[in-house]
């Protein structure tokens, strides 16, 4: 029964140069709910979410998107791929960036009308960036840059959203207005899959953890399987890993 | 002298004077800059022609030098307004000067030796035939003793300053917690970069040098592992490619200099494809075979997996295995048997089993987690190894 | 000769014509497509791709004398451009895949394999004489005097396929350019895209050859776009600039080369090109250097001290105002 996984992962196997990146992996991600993955730097954390998009080749193992495979379910799944990924000195203004969230709906060499430009303004607004709709990115601080991301996929209308580190390097204003928003998806039915390295905020952010190391040390509720036990295991044993501060 | 011998003494001098700096210019990561550095010779010496009214005197070379100078001045001051993106002001620049001696020379000195081909690729030929005089006897082509200078001195200074090269190219921080200044060492370095292209300018012109600097050194790299390896294959890459390109151009009729520069590009596809550990055959044939033990491993990986998973037998058949891993059926096949040969897994009554010795090389690469055989307790001395 | 008789001779003279309308239109497609090479910062790469079509040119000309034919073999020397730049390109590529060399060792390996086995060629074409050799010439530092009808239809047809190509995939080539995971998310696929993106900055490229040279299209690939970045802040305005820089370049120069004797056109419009780009360094409005010394200013006289790094910020402050 894979109605009620969002997505369904089995014997993934990925590899760079026949050096293992993540190592035969199971992983279900129910509907509606919000999944943080975390793990040491190297633990294949964005090349999960990449490989679920088909972006990385996998070596073996089948990935499901609400039973079928993603290239077929391609307009339900959004994107958020990290902030330092792409070079905001390129000139563009908000509102084109957001309008690109509409180009997978948009096929081939149609330009985005007015439909999509209404659809990227509310985009916009809800991420509470509307007094910056034409300002260029480069002058954009880390919370608005992440806003502006944030933005361009809501106007994907997608059902599942994979994030790369969408916390990283923002301040906590935006952090705090972000998980207002994740939170909001979640209540529309939404699925996140948000890959994370704040261990302090797992337990108030997300409803799943998956702790991943090259392979799955441990996937479930974050009150199950989110405790120090698990944590040495994933972040190995000589350092000290403690929730209790 | 000779003047067959004159032109192949000269390009082998000028092709391991420019190999030697070439080696630490590819290492750290400047091979661009000497592009920049050999366009600005040009309008350089056109300036300092015209400003000295003479065409040949040991004072022209103060116009490159500074040429030079002023070219990486420049590029890095626009570089510091962060106005321009990437290696655009590199490549603003340096066309720029170019174009203000080609210009001059076709104004002014139309007719004269630097013409547009020479200052191209060169003349090598007519470097030849320019004797150096000592009291009225000519005692051998000038450019000759020129390079074998420059030969000289980089020599002397790569010997010289082997430790503090190494030091600043591989690790700058390192080099400042020891005295050793990198700046200091940088500009002494690039100094005698912007002298040996002044040097080569008038054998092999100002494009075709970034070659002789770079494609030997870069042949080396793929061929050694150590720093003085690699300063000495790329002598001999230049030398082998001088020789090979005279010898080239002398039977087809062409230019010297550009016959060696493609040598010396050749070379370097040779060691490309064929070089023992680095080259496209030997990655192609390692990566087949790691092809096979990492599908091996995975295999049994999986099979343990599965024996204590939640989930039970379906998966343990070949067939499972195959449809689980997404595997074709006969690499699947080949990965089996291979596993069984190894003894890593058994197979009985087409039901896969790991065995013991298929635990431990999980183990091995797994260390942390999930492989450890019910009745070796504990891989607590291994996972720091992770981390 | 004063500008007036210039102008005149703009309207009555067919060779002066023919030259300033093939230049101009050089520009217009090597500075829009040239935004994309500096978009991607491979500025020197364009450099390199120039140095290398060299070889391309001097391969085609000699089979197009080899094969014969009604057709001169001077007309094989554009698509053979194509050939070489793509070719170093795809060395480059297959360098920095396949080795730990870095991209710019790469490229001198390149400039070193194709520029010498050009020169190399170009060397054995002019001894044997072969007929038509002297037009070969004009490919090392341009020359637009000569520029026939022929040339022009090239030209053309060049800057129509390169035209058509940027606008049918004006937001694939923007979002590629600018998020290429996003781009490869919603199902672009990347390596096509990036090939072709590749290849349309060859033509940009090979388009402005036989008018500017190999040695120093460079300056009219990355200039017009280094120059254009700094007055806007929008892509399709910067293209639209980038292309009106770069048929001034190009009119420019190549009216200046063909009315005054001696001197090569890919120099002249190298200078006017960079021009552009130091006019706009120092003049631009927000991003330029005199704007941003007077904000310095302004800024010493209300708050009497300037905060520290604040070259950037206030850059950037000053782009937002609407």
């Amino acid at each position: 029964m894979s109605g009620d996984a969002a997505i369904r992962i089995r014997d993934l196997t990925v590899a760079y140069h026949e050096a293992p990146v993540l190592w035969d992996i199971d992983l279900d991600v129910p509907s509606g709910t919000i999944m943080g993955i975390v793990g040491p730097n190297g633990s294949g954390k964005s090349t999960l979410i990449k490989s679920i998009m088909g972006i990385v080749e996998p070596a073996g193992g089948e990935i499901l998107v609400f039973g079928k495979p993603f290239s077929a379910q391609r307009k339900r799944v959004g994107y958020v791929p990290q902030r330092t990924s792409v070079d905001w000195d390129f000139p563009t203004t908000v509102l084109d960036v957001v309008l690109m969230g509409t180009y997978g709906s948009l096929g081939w060499f149609r330009r985005p009308g007015r439909d999509q430009i209404n659809a990227a303004l509310h985009a916009i607004e809800r991420v509470g960036m509307s007094d910056y709709v034409g300002r260029q990115i480069s002058e954009l601080s880390g919370g608005q840059q992440q806003r502006t991301f944030l933005a361009r996929a809501l106007v994907q209308q997608a059902e599942i959203y994979l994030m790369d580190e969408p916390f990283q390097g923002v301040d906590a204003r935006t952090e705090r207005a972000i998980v207002e928003i994740l939170r909001e998806m979640r209540r529309l039915g939404r699925t996140l899959v948000i890959v994370h390295h704040d261990l302090q905020t797992v337990s108030h952010y997300f409803d799943l953890v998956t702790l991943l190391n090259i392979r799955v040390v441990a996937t479930g509720p974050v009150a199950d399987v989110f405790h120090d036990d698990n944590l040495r295991k994933t972040y190995g044993g000589g350092q000290e890993f403690s929730l209790r501060r | 002298m000779n003047l067959i011998l004159s032109i192949i003494l000269i390009a082998v001098v000028t092709a391991v004077a420019c190999a030697i700096p070439g080696t630490f210019l590819v290492l750290r990561r400047m091979s661009m800059v000497t592009e920049g550095v050999s366009h600005s010779i040009l309008p350089g010496l056109v300036l300092a022609m015209m400003i000295f009214g003479t065409q040949r005197a040991p004072i022209l070379v103060l116009g490159p030098a500074l040429m030079g100078l002023a070219l990486v001045v420049l590029v890095e001051a626009i570089h510091r307004t962060d106005l321009l993106a990437g290696d655009a002001p590199l490549g603003v620049i340096f066309p720029a000067l170019f174009s203000i001696g080609v210009i001059i020379i076709s104004r002014r000195y139309a007719g004269i030796p630097l013409s547009e081909n020479s200052v191209l690729i060169g003349d090598i030929n007519l470097a030849a035939l320019t004797q150096l005089r000592v009291g009225g006897t000519a005692i051998g082509p000038r450019t000759l003793y020129v390079m074998s200078a420059i030969l000289l001195a980089n020599l002397l200074f790569t010997v010289a300053l082997f430790k503090e090269l190494k030091v600043t190219t591989f690790d700058p921080g390192l080099a400042s917690s020891v005295g050793i200044r990198p700046a200091i060492v940088h500009y002494a370095f690039m100094a005698l970069v912007s002298i040996t292209i002044v040097g080569a300018f008038e054998a092999v012109g100002a494009i075709l040098v970034v070659g002789l600097l770079i494609a030997p050194a870069a042949t080396a790299y793929l061929l050694c592992r150590t720093l003085r390896g690699m300063l000495i294959t790329s002598a001999v890459c230049a030398t082998v490619s001088a020789l090979l390109g005279f010898a080239l151009a002398y039977v087809l009729d062409s230019a010297t200099s550009a016959t060696m520069a493609m040598i010396m590009g050749l070379l370097f596809l040779v060691a490309l494809v064929f070089a023992p550990r680095t080259g496209l055959v030997a990655k192609l044939r390692t990566r087949q075979r790691r092809r096979i033990d990492f599908a091996t491993t995975l295999l049994v990986l999986h099979l343990i997996h599965h024996a204590e998973g939640e989930r039970n037998s379906p998966a343990c058949t070949a067939e499972g295995v195959m449809q689980h891993i997404n595997w074709a059926p006969e690499f699947a096949g080949e990965v089996i048997q291979r596993a069984v040969a190894e003894g890593v897994i058994t197979e009985h009554h087409n039901v896969l089993m790991p065995t013991l010795r298929g635990r431990s090389r999980c183990r091995s690469v797994m260390p942390w987690e999930g492989c450890e055989d019910p009745s070796i307790d504990e891989p607590a001395a291994t996972t720091e190894e992770n981390q | 000769m004063s500008l007036t008789d210039v102008l005149a001779m703009l309207v009555t003279d067919h060779t002066l014509r023919t030259v300033s309308l093939g230049s101009g239109l050089v520009g217009v497609v090597s500075g829009s497509l040239g935004c994309y090479a500096y978009l991607r910062k491979q500025g020197m790469m364009g450099a390199i791709v120039a140095h290398s079509s060299l070889f391309g040119i001097t391969v085609a000309f000699l089979l197009g004398s080899l094969i014969g034919g009604r057709v001169a073999p001077i007309q094989f020397a554009l698509p053979g451009a194509v050939f070489g730049g793509v070719l170093s390109m795809a060395l480059v590529s297959l360098i920095v895949h396949s080795t730990s060399i870095k991209v710019d060792t790469a490229m001198g390996i390149a400039l070193a394999l194709l520029f010498g086995g050009g020169v190399f060629l170009l060397r054995i074409i002019q001894s044997l004489a072969l007929p038509g050799h002297r037009g070969l010439r004009d490919y090392l530092f341009g020359q637009a005097a000569t520029m026939t009808t022929t040339d022009l239809a090239t030209i053309v047809g060049f800057s129509a396929i390169g035209l058509t190509v940027v606008i049918l995939m004006w937001k694939e080539f923007k979002l590629h350019t600018f998020d290429p995971g996003f781009a490869a998310s919603i199902g672009y696929p990347m390596h096509r895209l990036d090939q072709l993106l590749l290849a349309t900055i060859v033509l940009g490229v090979v388009v402005g050859l036989r008018t500017v040279g190999v040695i120093l299209m460079v300056s009219l690939l990355v200039c017009p776009a280094a120059a254009a970045r700094q007055w806007t802040r929008r892509l399709g305005a910067m293209m639209v600039l980038a292309a009106l820089f770069g048929m001034l370049s190009g009119v420019v120069g190549a009216v200046v080369s063909a009315v005054v004797r001696n001197l090569p056109t890919g120099p002249v419009i190298s200078l006017v090109a960079t021009a552009w780009v130091l006019v706009s360094l120092v003049a631009a409005p927000r991003r330029g250097l005199v704007a941003g010394a007077l904000r310095r200013a302004a800024n010493r006289r209300r708050f009497g001290v300037m905060p520290p790094d604040s070259a950037v910020q206030d850059r950037a402050a000053a782009e937002g105002e609407p």
